[in-house]
């Protein structure tokens, strides 16, 4: 009895070693097999990380600053805004304005709404701004949210040329606590477009960022929305241009990176032109302008229906506050 | 007998049991005795391979993906963290005669093959691939090549064209800020610029694993070059240098010198010239003007010469007037360009660059004076900043007669680099504070507290004169409305080679400015060398005409993307040195 109990013992401890034996060497088994994918995991990390470098410094020599400073010659002919392009101080671009007029449409307002009370918008973040015309949110192009995340003057791009722009900047390296305003224009006429392709619809204002919503880049933080002229744009889209001026069809798909790289130029207009591919198609830019066929305060003023242009207007809902921002971050067509 | 034979049995039985048992307590024993030293074993085994583990293995990692992912050399980016040098791993044609194995290497002829490469690469040599091709042996038809057209390559259908990886250095943005940033050997040593200056950090792994930041602004230094080639291109100069240095930081954002080279492919002629023209004054594209070719930087002197008079106190009052006649000292005279009538007071000296007034001021002032001004602004000295190219200047030692001190006084005598002039200008407006250029980014807390040079009184008069001389003087042309420039400008005749005459048709333009002078921040220099008398220039071959006018362009470029903002409405008050200047206008 004794020596079956023994033989038992025995037989159950070899059972145990052996099945432990055996899970032992499925566990190995099984961590090596997971070291090995983690390995080529590893690889083609590294494999990929290798190519993104390549890339990058593929679009970075295309998009360099020499490269844009050509393009921008040949084509664009953008220079720096003049002294007396850019507007000190709110004071000065409320004496821009116009008094109302009798009869006319109700002050153009624009809304934002916080989430939380108090709450600020998360660092280099821009706050959402909403367009009564397109009834959703305008989405800000990569570029432009990548723009604004460094502090970099932002300039929404319209379909064609750059006509104008309102550049909310912070001087205080000159000026302390004395925000600035810019009005953009470009040096010379330029591209194919004749004046009267123009559809001088733009009655803008400046988007509700603050320069102090982005981090400063060396002391010099600017932000810009845009007031545009629309025109009707040459046959090449910019990005088509800028990518058959550098043979990559690549650009087509990542121009919005130009802009940031433009932004380096001092040239930056062009670049931004060249980031409009990417950005997010949307409604036709509407403004009041717009709506009421361009000379709306008098027509309002003397009582006749405006004329409507059906390819741009929609009709605004009742009590929907309109937002004279224009849309035209996105626009592809004229 | 049987009773007894039993009992002894029994016994004997008992015996052997006992020693069975006691053997076998003695086996069991060793066995755990064995069992625990093969598990001390490897206790211990544990234990040295947890120290080792804890003392070597740590330093072992280099199998990571953060190693793998290294590159051979780090990267140099500009102060904003845009890349200007990088590791990269470019493709290659390299031609592989044993990728078949035995046989024919092509399945083509090589001529066709070589023509169906030059379908990808116009400017491919048919005839010499053609030659590679059929001799068998192995070779690089093309080191750098684009992905596209590696895969224009493979579309041929050769397995003996290959296109594999070669770890290359790449300058994204080509020529753009070459000298500052040199290039690499084949055999990867850095040279000329920072690439050589922090070659052994590039390659170490705290700088292959962080890229080095330099001062530089990819924008501004673009900005610069720009309309610096575009002012040499309108002068028909041989070449020119630009500076834009920060004047409370001695950072350098912008360092140009023109004709430059592309370090992405640097050729022989890049590096030395054929002695012939070496001889007619050429230099190659590698060699800096900026910092490493003294000039006589002439009328962009005086400035120095009146603020170091001002701190001394011969002068006290800038409406006190000079006499303009020639001055004679000894066997020299010294003349202005025009006849300003019969005395100038200082302020009317420095906005018509008057060389005789300025060279009273030097007398008065003396000459141990002078040279210890200039001693402290380091133009006895190689500049401070980091690149391995920086000219010594020509400088007078020992005591400086009269007529040196004069000459000196309106920057002829003495030879220095541009880049000692835009440190000399940033002392000038900055409140009179001297500090050293660098081209490392520098950290508020790094800022060196530098040397005061001038009184921040006279400091303050300089900016004043500086900014006059662009209102009502020979600076208009860099007058940009609203940045509030303030400058000066500079025409010096070159002297012959081996101390030959000077020669009235070469000249260095120089135009050394700042700008807000309300509150300076930055320095911009623009040198001309050698400007020609062109349409473009009214046929004018002063600083006036071609080295302001580039400042002029440049500051409007440039202000914005450094936080100055153009403001007509703001200036520095010079109501009260406006009476001096009655007419208001000036030529150099």
């Amino acid at each position: 009895m004794n020596m079956t109990r023994d033989r038992v013992q025995s037989l159950a401890w070899a059972l145990i070693i052996s099945v432990s034996f055996a899970l032992l060497l499925a566990l190995t088994f099984r961590v090596n097999a997971v070291k090995s994918q983690v390995r080529l995991l590893d690889r083609r990390i590294v494999a990929l990380k290798q190519e993104k470098s390549l890339l990058e410094t593929e679009f970075q020599t295309r998009a360099n600053q020499q490269q844009l400073a050509a393009l921008n010659d040949v084509d664009f002919g953008f220079k720096a805004p003049s002294a007396a392009q850019y507007i000190e101080g709110e004071q000065q671009l409320a004496s821009l304005s116009k008094p109302v007029a009798p009869d006319a449409p109700a002050p153009i307002l624009m809304a934002s709404a916080e989430t939380q009370v108090g709450a600020k918008p998360a660092a280099g973040t821009l706050p959402a701004v909403l367009s009564t015309v397109a009834e959703k949110s305008l989405t800000l192009a990569p570029a432009t949210r990548m723009l604004a995340q460094h502090g970099e003057k932002v300039a929404p791009v319209a379909q064609g040329k750059l006509e104008q722009k309102l550049a909310l900047t912070d001087t205080s390296a000159t000026a302390p606590h004395k925000p600035a305003l810019a009005v953009a224009r470009p040096a010379k006429p330029v591209g194919t477009a004749s004046g009267s392709d123009r559809l001088a619809r733009a009655v803008g204002t400046v988007a509700p960022v603050r320069a102090h919503d982005a981090p400063p880049v060396h002391g010099t933080p600017a932000l810009a929305a845009a007031t545009l002229h629309v025109r009707s744009a040459p046959a090449a889209a910019s990005g088509d241009f800028l990518a058959a001026a550098t043979g990559n069809d690549r650009l087509r798909t990542t121009v919005s990176t130009a802009a940031r790289a433009a932004t380096h130029t001092g040239a930056a207009a062009p670049a931004l032109a060249a980031a409009k591919p990417a950005l997010k198609p949307a409604k036709q830019p509407q403004t009041v302008a717009d709506a009421f066929g361009g000379d709306w305060q008098r027509q309002m003023s003397s009582g006749v229906k405006p004329a409507r242009d059906s390819a741009s207007a929609a009709k605004p809902k009742p009590g929907h506050k309109r937002v004279a921002i224009e849309d035209t971050v996105g626009t592809t067509s004229q | 007998m049987t009773a007894v034979a039993a009992p002894a049995t029994i016994a004997t039985g008992r015996r052997q049991l006992v020693n069975v048992r006691e053997r076998s307590l003695l086996t069991a024993k060793w066995r755990a005795v064995w069992v625990l030293a093969i598990f001390a074993l490897i206790a211990l085994g544990a234990i040295a391979r947890i120290a080792w583990l804890g003392t070597f293995a740590a330093k072992g990692g280099d199998l990571s993906l953060d190693a793998t992912l290294l590159p051979r050399r780090g990267d140099i980016v500009d102060r904003n963290g845009v890349p200007l040098a990088r590791q990269i791993e470019a493709y290659s044609l390299w031609y592989n005669p044993k990728a078949m194995g035995g046989g024919s290497p092509l399945t083509k002829p090589p001529r066709v093959v070589a023509e169906a490469l030059a379908q990808v690469f116009p400017d491919l040599n048919v005839e010499e691939v053609t030659r590679l091709l059929a001799s068998g042996k192995p070779g690089y038809i093309r080191k750098e090549i684009l992905p596209e057209e590696a895969n224009r390559v493979t579309q041929i259908g050769e397995p003996a064209l290959e296109a594999p990886r070669l770890t290359e250095r790449y300058y994204p943005q080509g020529s753009m800020a070459a000298h500052v940033l040199g290039f690499v050997t084949s055999d990867g040593r850095g040279q000329v610029g920072m690439e050589q200056v922090l070659n052994d950090k590039l390659l170490s792994p705290e700088g292959r694993a962080q890229a080095s930041v330099l001062s530089i602004d990819a924008r501004v230094q673009g900005a610069l070059e720009d309309e610096l080639s575009r002012g040499i291109s309108l002068s028909d100069a041989r070449g020119g240098a630009g500076i834009v240095l920060d004047v409370d930081t001695g950072e350098v954002l912008a360092l140009c010198s023109l004709p430059s080279f592309d370090p992405n492919a640097v050729t022989p002629l890049d590096v030395k010239l054929p002695p012939d023209q070496e001889a007619l004054g050429e230099m190659p594209r590698t060699f800096n003007r900026a910092t490493n070719q003294v000039y006589e930087l002439g009328s962009t002197f005086k400035p120095i010469t009146v603020a170091s008079a001002l701190d001394a106190g011969t002068i006290t009052n800038l409406g006190r007037r000079f006499p303009a006649s020639p001055l004679h000292i000894g066997k020299f005279t010294i003349h202005d360009d025009e006849n300003f009538g019969p005395s100038l007071n200082v302020a009317e000296a420095l906005i018509h660059s008057s060389n005789i007034v300025t060279s009273q001021i030097a007398a008065e002032l003396g000459g141990d004076r002078l040279k210890a001004t200039m001693e402290q602004l380091g133009f006895n000295a190689r500049s401070p900043i980091e690149l391995p190219a920086r000219g010594f200047p020509i400088w007078h030692s020992g005591e400086w007669p009269v007529l040196t001190t004069m000459t000196v006084s309106f920057g002829h005598g003495i030879s220095v680099t541009p880049m000692h002039l835009a440190s000399a200008y940033a002392a000038l407006v900055n409140g009179g504070v001297w500090r050293p250029a660098t081209l490392r980014r520098l950290s508020p807390g790094e800022v060196p507290a530098g040397v005061q040079v001038f009184k921040p009184e006279s400091s303050a008069r300089i900016r004043q004169l500086l900014r006059m001389i662009v209102v009502y003087g020979t600076g208009r042309s860099a007058n940009a409305p609203g940045f509030r420039v303030g400058g000066k400008t500079g025409t010096a005749e070159i002297a012959g080679p081996h101390g030959g005459r000077y020669d009235k048709s070469a000249v260095v333009a120089t135009f050394a400015s700042a700008f807000p002078m309300d509150h300076p921040r930055y320095v911009v220099l623009a040198m001309l060398d050698r400007p020609q008398k062109t349409q473009a220039t009214s046929y004018q071959r002063t600083a006036a005409w071609n080295a302001a006018p580039v400042v002029g362009r440049v500051v409007p470029r440039i202000g914005p993307m450094l936080g100055v903002m153009p403001d007509e409405t703001r200036d520095i008050d010079i109501s009260d040195l406006v009476p001096l200047i009655p007419g208001r206008v000036g030529g150099e």
